[in-house]
């Protein structure tokens, strides 16, 4: 770990002077906790390895320290546990924050949150609703074990009564998180562990949110339009600048939240442009792609200059370690499904 | 005291001109800025403005005459001064190196800055910009003209002993006739397509002209690196090309029983390819001169002593060149292993810099495509260049009887400016020799 | 972490937090660079800071001053006794050289340079793999400034074990004073150690295997520090081969002569100091594509760029003289190269300073170096027996001696032998750096009373002019 790392009481309880400060992702997200933390005492944080370890991955850094372990517990290894769990608390009126170690892990709970976390606010026409934020690495890139790469995010976004959000950037990632503590229904908030700590990005140190619901533009182009969410935006932005010196104009949308999709952004991106390539590592049969694809048909058949391209990982369990660059989408990938939309 | 006027650079590679009219003659007045010549370049014709006020004193160049950049052709100054009669010997320029690297598919997100001409092998360390044992310019003055792009070594500075003020080097940089070649810029990366079709696609604009309809494609940036180093290869290089043929009969026998064992080599594909490449490293161990480049700068021959033996590669965006290291250390297995990857990697602009760097000789093969014979360029700073072609059944003369034999004609561009054509056609011998006999081959191995 | 790898990334690794290093990461990180630094010590600042320039100059200065104090009689001060407590004149130069390496750490947290301490190594030319002591980190940078430094070289038969036969580090921090000390290398750091421990009190010889005693500089100053060498009851053995030695109490160092004929010196304690090679060994190098001369010195450009783009090299590593002052304007060089913009190390004059007793310092071309060069000169040379700022300092030794081009004026080089020779050569630096002419040194006041005054007069003296001595 870094020696930054090693240190991370101190750092969390020493507010800087400046008004930014340089952190990775995966700081982000410690001071997007630390902060609602602060500021609101029903925020607890629960799952394996997050108090004294610190979560596997140090997104919990220091919190056990600052916050003590009523706050931030470290549970069973027990994803139906942790999850039943939260739900309780946050019906009961608190707004728990579980860690699902890595979203390949997610199946025990999977009961739990759709039998219950998902339709509580229905089922009791509005009385309970569940305020929980399960957050999770997702994605691969890490050479891991199996089960470690998993990105099965079209499992909750077909489910009613979830929100589904995936920052790309350190500032997304505190925004964002911080928003969904606020929210006051179930998000699922899923973490791209690649780029964890890929590169660093000034952001305000002051707690600030990023809406739900609203994607963003992240460069504007007038050739072809590319959708994607996490460690995928940065593949389109390598491919967009490879693109651009062959004189094709790229427009990147970094979607931030997969459902509600902000459908709007996407739609009048892809009016313009009349191309769309749909960029995910989730696999490419009913992935958001299919989704997006679907939704542009409905709305811009006629506006289309090509058929909308999606790169997505295959079809196929997630392999191990040697073949994960072939499985990911990477630039080259991205570039070629774009020369196709240009040469329909 | 008098100045001499050295014929400047007045365009991209040029470096020489014809002086088609002097426009004043000796004992005129001139006035800076006046036009005193017209020179006529592979470009154009272009006017001459002085430089400075003064008296014509001395002209030492004719009409007619042709001229070097660098070269002391007018000197001015008060009358009555004296002029050195002998022209400066011409400098010729520093030939801008060619950029032949398309930027290779790594994993970076910012785009790398155009950087300097490649780096010399030779360390040289810490060069300082012009006098080696005292400046001519101080930091701030150096700095001023880094920025400005001004080589301080071209300049006659206006200050106490020849010192270079700020002024001077502005004005250089105002006058793009006295500035001084910028680096040249590298290939900014180029288009990283795999189209799969074969045929040629541009994706130009249509238009019509007097003469009729015609189609503006914009250059990719593969297609301008290569432009532009092939023109600075043909300025740099003295380009001699020599012609031989081999008889590959007894070769394409050895090769016919590999090919036919395939399945003992583990799944590499085996081609000519590694045969000509370590035919290539025996016959340049003969002649060294050939593996080797000139350090103008230095006046020096830089004699490589490992083999990184360039392939030229065809791709659908133009012509690449990855490089087999240390081909002198890889039996003919491995490097038909990584011939193969390379070619690969190279039509899907895979390679990485350091792939396409640092080869000391290159062998194209064009004979799969057909042709006799061509005349290819150098891939600078490479001295050599060998090509390929197709291998053809000939009727031949041998001990007096007419027989059919599988030939190939072998080319060899030299530079002639350190290679001379007997030991170019000595090499050649060699080369062909052992592809004629490949048992001579075997032994070298 | 529990599974996988997860890489971290920046735009720039710097590899080396000594004087380059440091220095090349403060500066990225103000041209708005992200910056790692990794180092593999647990403090920063290198050698110079830990075990070299520092600690060696907070020694000469005691040294000096228990001279000093034994020689104030003669000015009518007299101290009874000096003694000096080894234990108590080390933990002085600790506290120093830990407040200086952690000012370097506080100021490179401050840039937003992220510290990493571990070994490093290239797993290609975008990634590096640090061994740390919670395990392997993997680093993608976008370029790398390379910052390893150097290492004593190692003298056949005179293995380090660090109490008998010690290097330069433990030289600087040793519990007594040796009661003999044999010094094997009369290069800057044998003699400036030499005179240390002699000052405090040892017996002192030096061993060197060449000929002549700092061969590059001119024969004047030479003969200073010979003079100053005898004086001091330093033995001195020039042109011996330091062959073997025997451990035991005392040891005995086995040294040949030039006839080949032995010489047995005693010692209690040997100094090896004969060199330094690069770090540039573990690396990786070869694998990337960056090319080192057959001493193992990275080569590079005069941008810092070595033969692997996006790979630079700066101080100890890439060679020339092994300065730390080299290496801050490398590292300078490198950033601004790396930022975009049009940086190149032009440098003409690399000053030097031999802290001996009198200092030598000197700025541009010796005047040997001229004459080799075929150069038509002009030198002026005022002692500082001369000057009463030296007088009243009781630092009489030493002069000052300015070598210009016979035809230009243009100032060459300057030498300075003399206390406080290494603050003056700074105005020599600048005037030779700019280019500067006799006429402009001799019209620039000096104040007075000076050292500096001697730069005046030996300029003066060159151009037949001096004042305050008889022109010859």
């Amino acid at each position: 770990m870094t020696a930054a790392a090693q240190n991370p009481a101190a750092q969390l309880k020493a507010v800087p002077s400046q008004q930014t400060e340089k952190v990775t992702l995966i700081q982000a997200i410690t001071r997007a906790l630390a902060d609602e933390m602060r500021r609101d005492p029903s925020v607890l944080i629960l799952g394996e390895d997050v108090g004294v370890d610190g979560g596997v991955f140090r997104a919990t850094e220091g919190l056990l320290e600052e916050f003590g372990p009523d706050r931030v517990m470290d549970t069973p290894l027990a994803e139906s546990g942790i999850i039943g769990t939260s739900i309780g608390l946050a019906v009961a009126g608190f707004r728990p924050v579980p860690e699902i170690q890595f979203m390949g892990f997610i199946y025990p709970a999977l009961n739990q949150i759709f039998a219950h976390a998902a339709r509580m606010r229905t089922r009791s026409r509005g009385r309970f609703t569940v305020p929980m934020v399960i957050r999770m690495p997702y994605g691969g890139g890490i050479r891991p074990p199996e089960h470690h790469s998993e990105s099965y995010e079209s499992l909750l976004i077909h489910t009613p009564g979830l929100k589904v959000v995936v920052p790309s950037n350190p500032h997304d990632a505190k925004g964002l998180l911080i928003s969904a503590i606020r929210d006051n229904d179930p998000v699922i908030f899923m973490e791209p562990k690649r780029i964890y700590r890929a590169f660093r990005e000034e952001i305000p140190v002051e707690p600030f949110t990023v809406p739900l619901g609203k994607a963003h533009v992240l460069r504007e182009g007038t050739d072809v339009t590319l959708v994607a969410y996490g460690a995928m935006v940065r593949v389109c932005l390598e491919a967009a600048q490879w693109l651009e010196k062959d004189g094709i104009s790229s427009e990147i949308i970094d979607l931030r939240t997969l459902h509600p999709l902000d459908r709007d952004t996407v739609l009048n991106s892809v009016a313009r442009t009349g191309r769309a390539v749909v960029v995910h590592e989730a696999p490419k049969t009913l992935g958001l792609g299919a989704e997006i694809t679907a939704l542009i048909n409905e709305h811009l058949l006629l506006q289309l200059l090509a058929p909308v391209e999606r790169v997505a990982g295959f079809d196929s369990v997630f392999p191990l370690a040697q073949l994960e660059d072939h499985y990911l989408p990477h630039k080259d990938r991205v570039i070629a499904a774009v020369r196709k939309t240009l040469e329909f | 005291m008098a100045f001499e006027f050295k014929f400047p650079d007045v365009g991209e590679g040029i470096h020489e001109g014809k002086i088609l009219e002097w426009l004043i003659q000796e004992g005129n007045k001139v006035e800076e800025d006046q036009n005193i010549m017209k020179v006529e370049t592979d470009k154009a014709v272009v006017d001459l403005p002085s430089p400075v006020s003064g008296t014509v004193l001395k002209i030492h160049a004719s009409a007619g005459d042709i001229i070097h950049v660098g070269d002391v052709i007018l000197t001015v100054g008060e009358p009555g001064e004296t002029v050195k009669e002998s022209t400066a010997p011409s400098k010729s320029p520093e030939p801008s190196k060619p950029e032949t690297r398309p930027e290779p598919s790594s994993e970076k997100l910012e785009d790398k800055k155009a950087s300097s001409p490649p780096l010399q092998t030779k360390p040289q360390f810490h060069s300082s910009p012009s006098a080696d044992f005292r400046p001519l310019a101080t930091p701030h003055t150096r700095a001023l003209a880094r920025k400005l792009g001004v080589d301080l070594s071209r300049i006659q500075g206006s200050g106490k002993g020849g010192r270079i003020t700020d002024e001077d080097v502005e004005q250089a940089a105002a006058r793009p006739h006295l500035m001084a070649p910028l680096p040249a810029s590298t290939g900014e990366g180029a288009s990283q397509t795999r189209t799969q079709s074969d045929s040629p696609r541009f994706s130009g604009t249509t238009s019509s002209t007097e003469e009729g309809e015609v189609e503006r494609v914009p250059l990719s940036h593969l297609r301008k690196v290569i432009a532009s180093a092939m023109t600075v290869s043909r300025h740099t290089s003295a380009h001699v090309t020599h012609v031989d043929e081999a008889d590959v009969t007894s070769l394409l026998e050895i090769y016919g029983d590999i090919k036919a064992r395939q399945e003992e080599l583990g799944g590499v594909r085996m081609t000519l390819m590694p045969f000509f490449i370590k035919a290539a490293v025996a016959a340049l161990r003969k002649h060294p001169l050939l593996n080797a480049s000139f350090d103008e700068e230095a006046g020096e021959i830089v004699l490589k002593k490992y083999f990184n033996i360039g392939m030229a590669v065809d791709t659908p965006e133009g012509l690449i060149v990855p490089v087999v290291k240390n081909a002198e250390s890889k039996n003919l297995l491995q490097l038909a292993e990584e011939v193969q990857s390379l070619a690969l990697r190279a039509r899907e602009r895979r390679l990485s810099l350091n792939e396409i760097q640092g080869g000391t000789f290159t062998l194209t093969n064009i004979g799969p495509i057909g042709g006799l014979f061509a005349t290819p360029i150098i891939h600078q700073p490479e001295l050599a260049i060998v090509g390929l072609h197709t291998i053809q059944e000939r009727p031949v003369v041998r001990k007096g009887e007419i027989v059919i034999r599988k030939m190939m004609h072998t080319s060899v561009s030299f530079d002639h400016r350190i290679i001379d054509g007997a030991e170019a056609a000595r090499f050649m011998t060699d080369f062909v020799s052992l592809l004629s006999h490949p048992g001579m081959l075997m032994v070298r191995l | 972490m529990v599974v996988g790898s997860i890489s971290r990334g920046c735009q720039v690794a710097v590899i080396g937090g000594g004087p380059g290093g440091y220095v090349a990461a403060i500066r990225l990180a103000q041209l708005k660079k992200d910056v790692i630094l990794i180092e593999q010590e647990p403090s920063l600042g290198g050698i110079c800071l830990n075990e070299g320039c520092i600690p060696s100059k907070a020694l000469i200065h005691v040294a000096d001053l228990t001279l000093d104090a034994t020689q104030a009689h003669e000015m009518g001060v007299d101290i009874g006794g000096v003694e000096v407590s080894m234990p108590r004149l080390i933990a002085w130069k600790d506290s120093i050289v830990s407040r200086l390496t952690g000012g370097v750490k506080m100021l490179c947290e401050r840039n937003g340079v992220e510290i990493i301490h571990g070994k490093a190594s290239f797993a290609s030319d975008r990634s590096l793999s640090v061994e740390t002591s919670s395990g392997t980190v993997s680093i993608d940078f976008e370029e790398a400034v390379i910052a390893t430094g150097s290492s004593p070289m190692p003298l056949k038969n005179f293995p380090l074990d660090g109490e008998t036969v010690i290097g330069s580090k433990e030289a600087l921090s040793l519990k007594e004073v040796p009661r003999r000390l044999v010094i094997i290398g009369a290069g800057y750091v044998g003699l400036e150690l030499g005179m240390v421990y002699k000052k405090f009190g040892a017996e002192v010889s030096v061993v060197e295997f060449l000929p002549d005693l700092l061969p590059q500089q001119d024969d004047d100053v030479v003969a200073s520090i010979g003079k100053r060498l005898e004086a001091l009851g330093m033995d001195l053995y020039l042109g011996h081969r330091a062959d073997r030695f025997e451990k035991g109490d005392p040891s005995r160092v086995f040294i040949v002569d030039p006839d080949g004929k032995e010489v047995v010196l005693e010692a209690d304690t040997i100094l090896v100091s004969i060199g330094r090679n690069p770090n540039s060994k573990d690396l990786n190098l070869e694998t990337i594509g960056v090319n080192t001369d057959e001493k193992g010195f990275i080569t590079v450009s005069d941008r810092m760029e070595s033969s692997s783009p996006g790979i630079y090299a700066i101080g100890d590593v890439i060679g020339g003289p092994l300065l730390a002052h080299k290496a801050y304007r490398e590292a300078k060089v490198a950033a601004e190269v790396i930022a975009g913009e049009p940086s190149a190390f032009d440098n003409v004059v690399i000053p030097a300073v031999v802290y001996t007793d009198p200092e030598i310092a000197w700025a541009g071309l010796t005047e040997k170096e001229a004459r080799a060069k075929g150069l038509n000169i002009v030198t002026g040379t005022f002692p500082f027996r001369a000057s009463g700022r030296a007088l009243t300092l009781n630092q009489p030794e030493g002069f000052v001696k300015t070598i210009a081009e016979a035809e230009t004026k243009a100032i060459l080089g300057v030498v300075i032998v003399g206390s406080s020779a290494s603050e003056l050569v700074s105005e020599a630096a600048l005037a030779i750096e700019m280019g500067a002419f006799l006429d402009d040194l001799a019209g620039t006041i000096h104040p007075h009373p000076t050292l500096s005054e001697g730069l005046l007069e030996s300029v003066e003296a060159a151009l037949n002019q001096a004042i305050h001595m008889v022109n010859r």
